[in-house]
């Protein structure tokens, strides 16, 4: 973590430096304390909490005891107490300090304090009184320090994000923003959005700069997101000092249109028999490339794969490119779809499937005529047939049979 | 020829009094061989598509050429060999005429199995356009064209009536062979039921095992 000190006291103040006594000859001698401070973190939210640190260093660099005008000197900075005086809009949670004691020459006490910037704290710099009453030969000291509030809170950006999407597997890019004055840790992005699935669902930034941004990624999965608008909200957690902070950022709309990725084209079907080979192109009309792309046939009522293609594996498919496939099924009389499965996976690594039908063709299913639909005419034809057929041979044996009778007669 | 079919026993008892004369039969066998060529045709014509043929013309007119002379002979040879049978048969009850007639009577039993080829011709016209074809495999192309046949309604009643115009057909051939080989009515339908017997049983076997 950076953290960049802001030392906002400019003030070396000489309480008692070599006062001279209207007085013929005499000479008093009294320490040097220089006030130098720090605020944790350099800019509060409303309500944050924090840290102020107030640096008191004695500047002189002799002896501890000097002689003057055949007087001894002591120059130890002896502190009573130290206090800060909160407001209306920051308030100091500490007491203060009391009997601290001496700061040698050259040596340097920090006194730290606790504080609450208040609910209704508005933004801006705001001075707390620094309060230290000295002793022995120190005088007291006034300080006012400034302490920074600053409401504005972490932007994101969705630098990519398409206004429409197909089912589809995209790449969005956001720029986390911090527009303020000190910097934030350990940023978490968090985005989500209903229907539609995002990898990952949680990304670490780190620490974004006072007014600088870091750049992250992630996946949008449509594939299988129903049609519509959709938004996607980006909850961006982060610590400015010790203080958590969450930031919810909504996206513009998403439309999302119903069409698959991967579609299928100049689909051919061929049978022999009962054999069929079901061939054709499968095409990538998404925004980012695949993998694992394999096309195979679903084993359902009537569709059994065989060999040599059950599953006809693809491969990567790259954006805007297509490859050819190739699936062999026995499939029975009467079925008049074939299921298709494609699998892959996009640039989240997320295995996705989709389905596909191919519809068997008009001319083979008028091969395939239901027999029971013709039935009734069929049975009626041949009972027809039967009847006429037997009828000529009945009528022929009678006629067979009237002769021999007639012949016997004769 | 009314009396042919209606009336066989006085078609043939008035033939068996003229000189044995191969004019009409051969004319029937000729019908029905080229009725049968006709289906051929339409046949080999589909199966050209998975044959090895490669687009070689001369291959491809020599196998049309062979199921021709194929076709024609084979109805030829068919009607001698089954003239034959029922003579070899006939011969087992005692019965006496030559083979010349029995070839000659014979031959007019195939008059109702040329309404039977028409049949089969017209289901093959119909049919093998909407038999799907590659170039794979002319065994799956069998399986696919029993499918076809199996699965059309037009097609089971064509076999039906196949089956039905050799019934008429055997109706024939007994009072062919009464005549032909001076024999008993009982005897000749013991003659023609062995082998008509053995083909209907095979024919209706054929027709039911599609259906199932």
């Amino acid at each position: 973590m950076i953290r960049k000190t802001m030392i906002r006291s400019l003030a070396t103040l000489m309480l008692l430096t070599f006062l001279i006594i209207p007085v013929a000859g005499d000479t008093t001698v009294r320490p040097t304390v220089q006030v130098t401070c720090q605020s944790d973190p350099l800019s509060l939210f409303p309500e944050d909490n924090g840290t102020v640190t107030v640096s008191l260093k004695n500047m002189a660099t002799g002896d501890v005891y000097v002689q003057e005008d055949s007087k001894t000197f002591d120059m130890n900075a002896y502190i009573v107490s130290a206090s800060l005086i909160g407001t209306n809009e920051i308030e100091v949670t500490d007491k203060g300090y009391s009997n601290i004691g001496l700061i040698g020459p050259g040596d340097t006490l920090n006194l730290t304090f606790n504080i609450k910037a208040k609910k209704e704290a508005s933004s801006g710099i705001h001075f707390l009184n620094f309060e230290l009453i000295g002793g022995s030969d120190m005088y007291d000291l006034n300080y006012k320090i400034p302490i920074k509030i600053d409401d504005r809170n972490v932007q994101l950006v969705f630098s990519n994000l398409p206004s429409s999407m197909i089912n589809e597997i995209s790449t969005v890019t956001v720029d986390v923003i911090n527009p303020r004055s000190s910097d934030i840790n350990n940023v978490i992005l968090s985005p989500s959005c209903e229907d539609v699935l995002i990898y990952p669902s949680n990304i670490f930034v780190g620490t974004v700069p006072a007014g600088n941004n870091s750049t992250v990624e992630f996946t949008v999965n449509t594939v299988k997101s129903s049609p519509g608008n959709k938004k996607i909200k980006c909850l961006t957690s982060y610590f400015n000092g010790d203080n958590h902070h969450t930031s919810e950022t909504t996206s513009t709309n998403l439309d999302v249109i119903s069409k698959p990725t991967l579609t299928l084209t100049n689909i051919e079907v061929d049978n022999l028999g009962s054999k069929y080979t079901v061939s054709g192109e499968i095409n990538n009309i998404g925004l980012t490339d695949m993998k694992n792309v394999m096309v195979s046939l679903i084993d359902s009522k009537g569709i059994n794969s065989t060999q040599p293609y059950p599953s006809y594996f693809i491969g990567s498919l790259e954006k805007d490119d297509f490859s050819s496939f190739e699936l062999s099924a026995f499939v029975s009389p009467g079925t008049s779809e074939i299921p298709l499965l494609i699998e892959f996976r996009g640039t989240d690594n997320a295995y996705t499937s989709i389905t596909k039908s191919v519809y068997l063709n008009s001319k083979e299913s008028s091969v395939q005529t239901d027999k029971k639909a013709s039935s009734p005419l069929l049975i009626t034809i041949i009972i027809i047939m039967c009847i006429a057929v037997f009828g000529i041979i009945g009528y022929s044996w009678k006629k067979q049979k009237k002769m021999n009778k007639g012949e016997g007669e004769s | 020829m009314k009396d042919l079919l209606f009336n066989p026993n006085l078609f043939f008892s008035e033939k068996s009094k003229n000189e044995v004369s191969f004019k009409y039969p051969i004319l029937l066998v000729l019908i029905y061989s080229v009725i049968s060529i006709g289906s051929s045709i339409l046949m080999m014509n589909k199966m050209k598509g998975i044959l090895p043929l490669d687009g070689n013309s001369f291959i491809s007119t020599a196998v049309t050429l062979g199921s021709v002379i194929g076709g024609f002979f084979g109805a030829f040879l068919y009607w001698i060999i089954l003239a034959g049978i029922f003579y070899f048969i006939s011969f087992l009850f005692n019965s006496n005429g030559s083979f010349k007639r029995t070839l000659e009577f014979v031959g007019y039993g195939f008059a109702p199995q040329i309404l039977g080829a028409i049949a089969n011709l017209f289901v093959m016209y119909y049919l093998l356009p909407s038999v799907p074809i590659s170039s794979q495999s002319p065994q799956l192309f069998a399986e696919s064209f029993k499918q076809a046949l199996a699965n059309n309604p037009f097609s089971f009643a064509a076999e039906t009536f196949a089956i039905l115009c050799f019934l008429l057909s055997a109706n024939i051939w007994v009072f062919a062979l009464v005549h032909a080989r001076n024999m008993s009515t009982k005897n000749a339908i013991l003659t023609i039921g062995v082998p008509v017997g053995l083909t209907l049983i095979y024919q209706v076997y054929s027709l039911i095992g599609g259906l199932t």
